[in-house]
């Protein structure tokens, strides 16, 4: 038995080397792990959801969003009812949750105290209420909040009205960049490359004395396939781009999700050797646009230092 | 003899088992581009050139930063002189730098000025290189200027 036990141990060791459904560990670009909450007020959202229910389900089910409203109950320390800034209506939200460190939070809180929420909205399927799960809950003193902003769990906000606006695909792709972004921005065709795309040095931003890390965004367009029978073969034309950036088929993608806004991501984590021979991560997100192309994102890194920017400019591409 | 032909058919058929769940016979050929070569230089793209110390990498002891004249053509290079002699710091090449502070204290005498010449066209090694002056400056009184 113990022989058995013994040559089936061998044999998954042997399959793990050659890579077959064995992933690296944590995705750093995972949206699943590093929720975005796109900023809103609970005025504009009771007033929606109240009014028109089935636009509201298609607007923030399953949306992450930073909730601003005003404490209206408190039913225990693992739930409250938050409603308008403005005390005109006692319509309110239920927000819940499961964590000890938000319940601690709730209890030091009163009815009346402005609150941000962030968390995920769902609707119920039989009664059609709506819960706001809670991932943090602070009080504020703001009573308006820009519903053109997103934010991250560690508060960081970038407000879309006052980022920088890239294109690629002939301006049928839109995504926004902070403003520090642009002065360590290189457009790939002209300088290091032959695709559509910009490489974003991050750790040149305020001249920070650390290694590389660097996001590249471009466009892969499906025209540069030999073959167009080629063009639904979605994870091959994915594996043959990594191979032709690292010289290295990274076999199958490590993760493959459809994010709570929507777009269709296919991941993939493997390393990058430097010419002085240093290791750096290097994982990349492609995104399908139909059978066109993708939208690929390389993030070549040993610190991640800005993947709280990342991630937000990642929720704010439009395709 | 017939326990043992049963256990290798039994590893034997968990084998087959295994290798069938992890899809080992279905490994796709890539696609074929019009293009091969490389849609970005990875090796242009990712500089290796931090601010500050950090991530240099040293050369052999002894070994001295001070170089022949063959990069002046590519100009942009960092020079400092000391009573006429002059170091020339290559653009590119890393190289741990404080075997040229001690260059310089070893040369330096009272009354002797250090002149950092050049302006580098990366300003994190004219830092770097100035940041080593103000030291010997701060520790050992030894007097620079930028030109």
């Amino acid at each position: 038995m113990k022989k058995i036990i013994s040559i089936c141990v061998i044999i998954l060791c042997m399959l793990s080397t050659m890579g077959l459904g064995w992933s690296f560990g944590e995705m750093f670009m995972d949206t699943e792990i590093r929720p975005v909450y796109q900023n809103e007020d609970a005025e504009f959202f009771l007033i929606r959801s109240g009014s028109s229910p089935d636009t509201a389900k298609e607007m923030y089910n399953n949306q992450y969003v930073l909730m601003l409203g005003k404490v209206k109950a408190i039913d225990g320390n693992k739930k409250i009812r938050i409603g308008m800034i403005s005390e005109h209506s006692r319509v309110t939200l239920t927000c819940t949750t499961n964590r000890e460190d938000v319940a601690g939070a709730i209890s030091n809180l009163h009815a009346g105290d402005n609150v941000k929420v962030y968390g995920q909205l769902k609707v119920g399927l039989l009664d059609g209420k709506w819960n706001l799960s809670i991932d943090k809950i602070e009080t504020t003193y703001e009573t308006e909040i820009s519903r053109t902003a997103f934010s991250v769990f560690s508060g960081k906000t970038l407000d879309r009205e006052k980022l920088e606006v890239r294109t690629l695909n002939q301006k049928k792709i839109t995504y926004y960049i902070p403003k520090e972004w642009a002065s360590v921005e290189t457009t790939i065709k002209e300088n290091i490359g032959r695709v559509e795309g910009y490489q974003y040095r991050l750790n040149e931003i305020n001249k920070e004395a650390v290694q590389p890390e660097s996001l590249f965004v471009f466009y892969f367009d499906n025209e540069e396939l030999m073959s167009s029978n080629d063009k639904s073969k979605t994870d091959q034309i994915e594996r043959t781009i990594v191979n032709n950036l690292l010289n290295d088929d990274p076999g199958k993608a490590d993760k493959s999700i459809k994010t709570y806004y929507g777009a269709t991501y296919h991941y993939y984590q493997t390393a990058y050797k430097s010419t002085l021979g240093k290791n750096f991560h290097a994982e990349f997100i492609f995104q399908p646009i139909e059978k066109d192309g993708f939208i690929v994102y390389m993030y070549i890194f040993q610190e991640r230092s800005h993947i709280d920017d990342i991630m937000m400019v990642l929720r704010m591409v439009e395709p | 003899m017939r326990i043992k032909r049963n256990k290798w058919k039994t590893i034997l058929s968990l084998c087959a088992v295994l290798l069938i769940l992890a899809g080992f016979s279905f490994t796709t050929p890539l696609v074929e581009l019009y293009d091969d070569t490389p849609m970005i230089d990875l090796e242009a793209a990712i500089q290796e050139a931090p601010y500050g110390q950090s991530g240099y990498e040293s050369h052999e002891e002894g070994e001295d930063p001070d170089l022949s004249t063959e990069n002046e053509e590519q100009g942009k290079i960092i020079t400092i002189r000391v009573r006429g002699e002059e170091v020339r710091l290559e653009k590119d090449k890393i190289f741990d730098l404080s075997p040229l502070g001690n260059r310089i204290r070893g040369k330096y005498k009272t009354g002797d000025e250090v002149y950092l010449v050049d302006d580098y066209a990366d300003s994190a090694r004219y830092k770097e290189v100035k940041t080593i002056l103000e030291k010997l400056n701060s520790e050992y009184g030894i007097r620079y200027s930028e030109h």
